[in-house]
């Protein structure tokens, strides 16, 4: 392989490995400042999220002994910090199981709502991609612009409830909420391909005009050749370069949409376990969940850098 | 790889103008409402009468009540003053130290500006919607831990953004000339960068109220924004859901009144941006 390719891999794998390492201890430290600086006592909280309202100030007090909450701040930074680093998440507040028992499950509930989504989003964003950007100007790329400003300037959480009221309330054609019904991850998936479609599709739109200028495909025009098959074969290619190279930020997108599309759906996932760790003060679960968010994040970024350089070698040179 | 990501998502060139007048009224009419709002309608947006509970729109009522009685349009109003007003504040604050962020690494080349850089690189690439979960629901869901959660989320964009308008600025001839004639640094960032930066800094920021006022209702709808019973768009939205085959109008016009505030700073955003980023070939 060339040289040049092979130093920009290298380059590539070492940012994000400092990249990675960055996300934990910026994420850690933040969870570490909230359970010194959270409002009321972190004991009591705990305590009340696990024995509801018959607690005492006993089991508040044996809480905090076991959890090691009343030694010296720095102390407990470090004891923290060491047991991360050993790469022990610790056990939940609340339930007292292990946080990654209690992360494997909550992921399994929503992994393949996310996965449907974005497959169904990726799909859906480069047909309008195509049709839109290779008439630019045009009625359909109008109609396009503007559906996609109105769509992203809508939050997640409206657009489930427009389709939870249509398909679910007035056609009965879904269930509305829960993961256990045939067809329940229909609503949540095409939710989440909805709010991933704005961006994907106007990435796939810029990069069709932008190849529609090139000069083999007016090339391939003067030879005779169709234009779905110059679409088909040479057009496609280069509009999934920067699809692909979007693949970081949308993994930040896909997790940001889950987590509500998670809560409004009830489908028992990692919203639902987050915001129910946060309002509990649960914070080993809360910081497993944002580190393995982070750490997912940072991995695919840069899984999708190799995958844009190994395409698209003329990336590199122009660094 | 995000250069290429990020031109590629820069508004296309030509927008009409109708687009940022449309998008100006509508930003203007729902400021009027956050800022006017409350003194023209002197109904308690808390106050409950429940016998009144769900009831339509009445001459009382503008907008109807909702589950507890309390006035629909006098809590639209309340919530335009708060989702506007921390969003707001949260673009100001990010807005503010991205600048100087950036500012200081423009100026000074080295270790500070590698450090600064590359905490922007790691936070940007944190889902901005979980950094501001994070931030606001850990310190309990009040204004400052909201206003301090967008502006960690935010800073490192117009870090970067000015970053790089900054070394622009700063390679010009007239700014050499200063640095040579001894200006301190803040005069000669004030007098000569900051300026340049101006226009980027007020597209890109038009952007981020709009996504400001999403986050706030999504933090809100979630539970872990402003804490209850405040007047916010989203935890009405999220308080009255289940009513929807009832009453559906307690959902739908806090829902109407969040897509006009957001689309409007779209508009206002995308029209202004156009022009600054694609002249100069910049890419936020």
């Amino acid at each position: 392989m060339n040289p040049l390719i092979v130093r920009a891999i290298a380059a590539h794998l070492l940012n994000h490995l400092v990249a990675g390492v960055g996300v934990v201890l910026i994420v850690a430290t933040i969870a570490f400042a909230a359970t010194q600086m959270l409002p009321g006592d972190l004991a009591l909280r705990v305590a009340e999220a696990r024995y509801g309202d018959t607690i005492t100030f006993a089991s508040a007090d044996e809480f905090r002994q076991k959890g090691g909450f009343d030694r010296p701040v720095l102390v407990q930074y470090a004891h923290w910090m060491g047991s991360l680093l050993r790469g022990d998440l610790g056990h939940s507040l609340v339930t007292e199981q292990p946080v990654v028992t209690e992360l494997r499950r909550s992921i399994g509930a929503t992994w393949k709502i996310a996965i449907s989504g974005l497959c169904l989003a990726l799909i859906l964003s480069v047909l309008i991609g195509v049709s839109a950007g290779w008439s630019v100007g045009s009625a359909v790329d109008r109609c396009f612009l503007t559906l996609s400003a109105v769509l992203s300037s809508s939050p997640p959480f409206l657009i489930g409830i427009g389709l939870i009221t249509v398909f679910a309330i007035r056609l009965q054609w879904l269930p509305a909420a829960g993961n256990d019904q045939r067809g329940s991850f229909i609503l949540p998936s095409l939710t989440l391909a909805i709010t991933l479609i704005p961006d994907l599709s106007r990435i796939a739109r810029n990069a069709v005009a932008r190849t529609r200028r090139e000069f083999y495909v007016t090339y391939g025009r003067l030879k005779g050749r169709s234009w779905a098959r110059i679409i088909l074969v040479h057009a496609l290619r280069p509009t999934l370069v920067p699809i692909i190279a979007y693949l970081g930020p949308l993994a930040a997108h896909v997790i940001g949409g889950i987590i509500v599309i998670d809560v409004l759906f009830n489908l028992g996932g990692l919203g639902i376990e987050l915001i129910d760790s946060i309002q509990a003060a649960d914070i080993p679960m809360v910081l497993g969940a944002g580190l393995a968010i982070g750490v997912f994040v940072v991995i695919v970024s840069g899984l999708t850098d190799l995958i844009v350089i190994l395409l698209d070698p003329r990336q590199v040179r122009s660094r | 790889m995000t250069e290429i990501v990020s031109s590629l998502m820069a508004p296309s060139p030509r927008r009409p103008a109708s687009l940022l007048w449309l998008g100006l009224s509508l930003s203007i009419f729902m400021m009027g409402l956050a800022l006017i709002g409350p003194y023209a309608l002197t109904v308690d947006p808390n106050k409950q009468t429940l016998a009144k509970a769900f009831s339509g729109p009445s001459a009382d009522y503008l907008l109807g009540a909702d589950q507890l009685g309390r006035s629909v349009a006098a809590r639209i109003v309340a919530g335009a003053r708060v989702s506007l007003g921390l969003a707001f504040i949260g673009m100001l604050a990010a807005i503010i130290s991205g600048a100087i962020c950036g500012m200081v690494s423009a100026w000074r080349e080295g270790a500070v500006c590698a450090l600064i850089l590359r905490l922007a690189d790691i936070v940007i690439a944190y889902p901005t919607m979980l950094f501001v979960i994070l931030v606001s629901g850990l310190f309990g869901g009040g204004v400052i831990p909201i206003v301090i959660g967008l502006c960690l989320a935010q800073w490192p964009k117009f870090t970067r953004l000015s970053y790089v308008v900054a070394r622009q600025e700063l390679s010009a001839d007239h700014v050499e000339a200063a640095r040579l004639l001894g200006f301190p640094a803040t005069y000669i960032l004030r007098r000569h960068v900051l300026p340049g930066m101006l226009p980027y800094l007020a597209s890109a920021g038009a952007l981020t109220l709009g996504a400001n006022v999403l986050t706030i209702s999504t933090i809100g709808f979630l539970g872990v924004g402003l804490r209850p019973p405040t007047a916010e768009w989203g935890a009405m939205i999220a308080e009255s859901i289940s009513y929807i085959r009832t009453a559906p109008h307690i959902v739908i016009a806090p829902a109407v009144a969040l897509l006009i505030s957001t689309l409007a700073a779209t508009m206002v955003g995308e029209s202004i941006a156009a022009p600054v980023f694609s002249e100069n070939e910049i890419t936020q």
